[in-house]
């Protein structure tokens, strides 16, 4: 279990991160899946069906927190990200600045490497749904970084 | 290396997130199976010795065996399949529930949830709908338009609202300005004050556009006393408005502070370690409850009248809470869901729901709380989706289980109202479904 904790940690607190914007929601959401997987111990045929349960029960616990009613009440947690050089920090913030249901396949496929058939079986999308959405989160974060976005991703 | 992977991994996270993590699974049960044996042997006398003691007291005592045997269970589990096809309007007689199959022409909006109101977009304009008394989806006219501009603590807000009134206090609007709106009632709106060090719930009249900041005047000498710690306070403030959540995190993510304001009485009680969930109010007890991660526990507490924390769940216990009145709880000793209501201490076995039902599902209170859904997820590895909901009426002691209608991939589920319950799909002319409860 420590391995899959310390392998697979990071990964998932950037996603959770980029659908709940503040980083101690995103623990949060993240230690509540390593400890549903805990309880259950689910059987994977290779570490790949492992790594998208963990991906999917993530997106899952991030999308039912932004709509519960604790979330949908309450005022946002800003991020302080006054730590990142300027670069980095306007692109995290043209970053969370897009709708969610740019940002995360943007994140999906450019930085963790999935296609777009298995970013739509974890976000529950159509493939040609997901194709779109990469193509108009691109140009969407394009357009807020000044239009040059060949270095970005 | 590129500037997004470079920027990814810059991300600030708890150093030792990984190892609270695995502290935390460490005190699972699932490990304490295989302690000691002489921590078992230790053990198995006193669960003995209990069990004895335990045996003549349930013999003679009427009272004591009552103590045993709160929990009410529902039996029947009704199934609803919903229309096949999605037409203009399908009706469809299941028994105690009626359900009706639109197609919208546009997008179904959510992004302010459902507040009695039902909001379609469409080319960047929109319309709200609304179930009239013969249960038809109509359009919805707004009752008034407002408009106001606001300065408060440095900050402008242009003010452009079309209000949609319905009953009894239901309220919806449709926001110009693309601002974040939270409801409140019909004319006292919750705008939400962003600065440097904190972001709160301030108050907005409708009627004359004056702001009232809940929060002014409470001092939180703590935070406040920390010197060279950069920290950010966000506050919620519950329906009655008369107790406000409030918490600070202090550098870097590597602290909270949590204080309870009652704002009626102005007094400021720091809740020391509790990772609160949200707060409810019993009368004139205000109730708090949340996950109390210090020394390794996961468990819901309630702040009793007496002032003391008790705790409702036992140990191998998963809880999940989304607001209001009720938390399902699953005992995977028993292999049972429960729905904990907190007001009381009771509960209420779901009889007939298996494994099928996941704790780490959402759970939506109705708008009075007079019913629960919770969303059942298939959690079969490499299938997550959401197969049903479960409506469930404490009272009413019934649960009815509502499919999702094949082909949808549900993008909003939640309550229209207490008697409605709606499932909408993602995307242009979105389908939507609406069960009409009773």
């Amino acid at each position: 279990m420590a391995w899959i904790v310390h392998t697979y940690s990071p990964s998932l607190l950037r996603a959770a991160f980029l659908y709940l914007k503040n980083a101690a929601d995103a623990e949060d959401a993240v230690q509540d899946v390593f400890l549903s997987y805990w309880e259950r111990q689910p059987a994977f045929e290779n570490e790949a069906a492992r790594k998208a349960w963990l991906y999917k029960s993530v997106c899952n616990r991030c999308r039912d927190k932004l709509r519960s009613g604790w979330f949908r009440h309450r005022a946002q947690l800003t991020e302080d990200l006054s730590y990142l050089p300027p670069e980095q920090s306007e692109l995290l913030e043209a970053l969370l600045s897009m709708d969610e249901k740019y940002r995360i396949p943007l994140h999906l496929h450019y930085y963790e490497g999935y296609t777009i058939k298995e970013i739509a079986a974890i976000l529950k999308l159509p493939p040609a749904t997901v194709g779109s959405r990469l193509s108009r989160g691109r140009a969407m974060l394009k357009q807020i970084l000044g239009g040059n976005d060949y270095e970005i991703i | 290396m590129k500037l997004y992977d470079e920027t990814m991994e810059a991300i600030r996270f708890s150093e030792d997130f990984c190892e609270k993590t695995l502290d935390r699974l460490e005190a699972r049960p699932v490990r304490r199976q295989r302690r000691l044996p002489r921590a078992l042997t230790a053990a198995a006398c006193i669960v003995l010795s209990t069990a004895v003691l335990f045996g003549a007291a349930w013999a003679v005592s009427p009272e004591f065996r009552a103590l045993f045997l709160p929990n009410e269970r529902i039996e029947t589990v009704e199934q609803v399949t919903p229309p096949e096809e999605p037409g203009t309007v399908v009706v469809n007689d299941l028994g105690s529930i009626t359900a009706r199959y639109y197609k919208l022409d546009g997008k179904f909006a959510n992004h302010d949830g459902i507040h009695g109101f039902l909001p379609v977009e469409k080319d960047g304009k929109t319309t709200m709908y609304r179930i009239d008394e013969n249960e038809e989806l109509v359009e919805a006219q707004p009752a008034r338009h407002v408009r106001h501009e606001v300065d408060y603590a440095g900050q402008h807000w242009d003010i452009d609202l079309d209000i949609y009134e319905g009953e009894p206090s239901i309220a919806a609007a449709v926001d110009q300005n693309s601002m974040a709106w939270c409801l409140r009632d019909a004319n006292t709106w919750t705008l939400t004050l962003v600065t440097a060090d904190c972001v709160r719930p301030i108050y907005l009249d409708l009627t004359t556009g004056e702001i009232t900041d809940p929060l002014a005047g409470f001092a939180f000498p703590e935070v406040e006393g920390l010197e060279n710690t950069p920290w950010a306070m966000r506050a919620s403030v519950n329906a009655d408005s008369d107790i406000a959540l409030i918490m600070c995190t202090l550098a870097d993510n590597h602290g909270h502070i949590y204080y309870a304001a009652d704002l009626k009485t102005g007094e400021v009680q720091k809740i020391a370690e509790q990772k609160i969930g949200d707060g409810v109010t019993k009368q004139n007890v205000t109730m708090y409850h949340g996950r109390i991660y210090s020394n390794s526990e996961n468990k819901i507490k309630v702040l009793g009248e007496d002032g003391t924390w008790e705790c409702l769940l036992q140990e191998g216990e998963l809880s999940n809470y989304e607001g209001g009145r009720y938390v399902i709880v699953e005992n995977h000793g028993q292999k049972q869901l429960y729905l904990l209501d907190l007001d009381t201490g009771d509960r209420l076995i779901l009889s007939g729901v298996d494994g099928a039902l996941d704790i780490a599902s959402g759970i939506m209170p109705s708008p009075s709380g007079s019913r629960i859904a919770m969303a059942s997820f298939n959690c079969t590895a490499g299938s997550l989706a959401t197969k049903a909901f479960a409506i469930i009426d404490p009272e009413g002691q019934t649960m009815v289980t509502l499919e999702r209608t094949p082909g949808m991939t549900e993008g909003m589920a939640g309550f229209l109202d207490d008697t409605h319950f709606i499932i909408a799909g993602f995307g242009e002319n979105s389908t939507i479904c609406i069960y009409s409860l009773d």
